[in-house]
């Protein structure tokens, strides 16, 4: 199918506008839903067009590196990130990376045997329950 | 004996049209010229940035463990992307312009989404159609010089691409807007305190002390207000996407659109956002003596550089 232009001439590549205007609006709906679809809290929602439709309230948010010496030392994320990177960085894949990045760094000033333990607590909802992103617990810069 | 075609080629059709044929370069073009403000001022303002790519810190890129770029390198990313927005806000060659700042905005956006932004995702996206449109045939400096080349006609899918774009963006952002915690009042009661005091309204509404008057604070907290605000702001969006996509109606979706964005804009100091939509107003609704009078190839150059909607 070749679109005839105002003069009769068929415009080069009217053939594959309409394909592709088709895989851009696909897309657009698409990857937004599927991100509404996840559960709340579960994968980041960039790319979701959710302006000021979302909010995260984390009661609990710390983290801890241990250093081979058995000493530890407290992390500031509240200073390293502004309010708005650090809301973008509570998901887990995403603090799964920067924990691999800080015992990277951790190991590198240090050497072997650090620990890094991240306890973060957040809410979706004005009454909704604290989902646990990082229990406290793991030692992140062991593999699981 | 007529043949009817199937609903998938009866639709395949539709939707193949809407894609064809010529339109008016002028809407397009002033979409250009608000476009490219936008992004000037966005380079302009994020010269900051710069300073989150010091060596050692963490980036969060869409492209796991790919290569991130060093200050200096941001910096020099910034001037690039701040040069092609110039060259598209003048129009003078407008897709070189579009496809420098989308590479260099684009390799800083996409090497940290901690820093994620939904303007600066839709002036990447808009900024990618424009690197693909021929833009400066109307309402650029090349065609105030006599130079270039003005379209008599001119194909009408960038406009149509674009004009989809903001259609899913309003839409997507009633939607997403469509769930218990944003509509009770919650999520808007901390965008509100974060950002209302520091605004243009809530600095006029600041008593002695440089606090909020104390009926505003209450309204600010009040739980019944915030939701009633929220609804109120679901409902614009929504219908701003049903008045702008039948034209009978798209005068009144302008006007919805033009105050949300102004009222976000004094209430929130979400400024750039609001501007590089209604842009998007001229897509939708171009000046009517334009759609009165389709002018000739020789005369388009002298179209007065107005793009209001008269």
């Amino acid at each position: 199918m070749r679109f005839p232009s105002a003069e009769g001439v068929p415009r080069k590549g009217a053939v594959f506008i309409p394909m592709i205007a088709l895989a851009y609006f696909a897309v657009q709906l698409g990857v937004p839903l599927a991100l509404r679809l996840a559960p709340t809290g579960s994968v980041a929602t960039d790319f979701s067009w959710d302006m000021f439709s979302q909010r995260a309230e984390c009661d609990t948010l710390s983290a801890s590196a241990k250093l081979p010496n058995g000493k530890i030392k407290a992390l500031r994320l509240e200073r390293a990130f502004t309010s708005p990177q650090l809301r973008r960085l509570l998901y887990p894949g995403r603090l799964e990376r920067f924990a691999r990045f800080i015992c990277d760094g951790l190991t590198a000033t240090h050497g072997a045997g650090v620990g890094l333990f991240l306890d973060v607590q957040c809410r979706y909802s004005r009454d909704g329950e604290l989902v646990a992103l990082a229990d406290g617990q793991r030692n992140w810069c062991v593999l699981p | 004996m007529k043949r009817r075609g199937s609903p998938i080629s009866s639709a395949w059709s539709a939707w193949s049209a809407l894609w064809s044929g010529d339109g008016d370069p002028r809407p397009l073009a002033c979409f250009r010229i608000g476009w490219g403000a936008c992004a000037l001022y966005f380079a302009w303002k994020d010269r900051p940035r710069a300073l989150s790519f010091v060596d050692g810190r963490y980036h969060a890129s869409l492209f796991g463990d790919a290569w991130v770029p060093n200050q200096s390198m941001a910096e020099a990313l910034l001037a690039i992307a701040a040069g092609g927005a110039l060259l598209v806000l003048l129009g003078v060659w407008a897709r070189l312009g579009a496809l420098l700042f989308v590479a260099a905005q684009g390799t800083l956006f996409t090497s940290d989404l901690l820093q994620f932004r939904n303007h600066e995702y839709l002036l990447l996206l808009t900024g990618a159609v424009l690197a693909l449109a021929p833009t400066s045939a109307a309402l650029s400096v090349a065609t105030a010089f006599g130079r270039g080349r003005p379209a008599s006609s001119y194909p009408r899918w960038p406009a149509q691409l674009l004009k989809g774009q903001f259609l899913v963006v309003y839409a997507w952002a009633a939607l997403n807007k469509l769930n218990g915690a944003f509509l009770d009042g919650w999520v808007l009661e901390a965008e509100l305190n974060h950002y209302f005091p520091k605004s243009f309204v809530g600095a006029l509404l600041r008593g002695p002390l440089h606090a909020l008057e104390p009926a505003v604070a209450s309204m600010l907290s009040s739980a019944r207000v915030l939701s009633a605000l929220s609804w109120a702001a679901a409902t614009i969006e929504i219908a701003i996407v049903v008045t702008l996509v039948w034209p009978r109606f798209r005068r009144y979706g302008v006007v919805l659109g033009a105050m949300l964005h102004l009222g976000i804009a004094a209430t929130m100091n979400v400024f750039l956002f609001g501007v590089l939509m209604i842009a998007s107003y001229a897509l939708f609704l171009p000046p009517r003596r334009w759609q009165a009078k389709p002018e000739r190839a020789s005369t388009l150059s002298k179209v007065p550089s107005s793009c209001t909607l008269d």
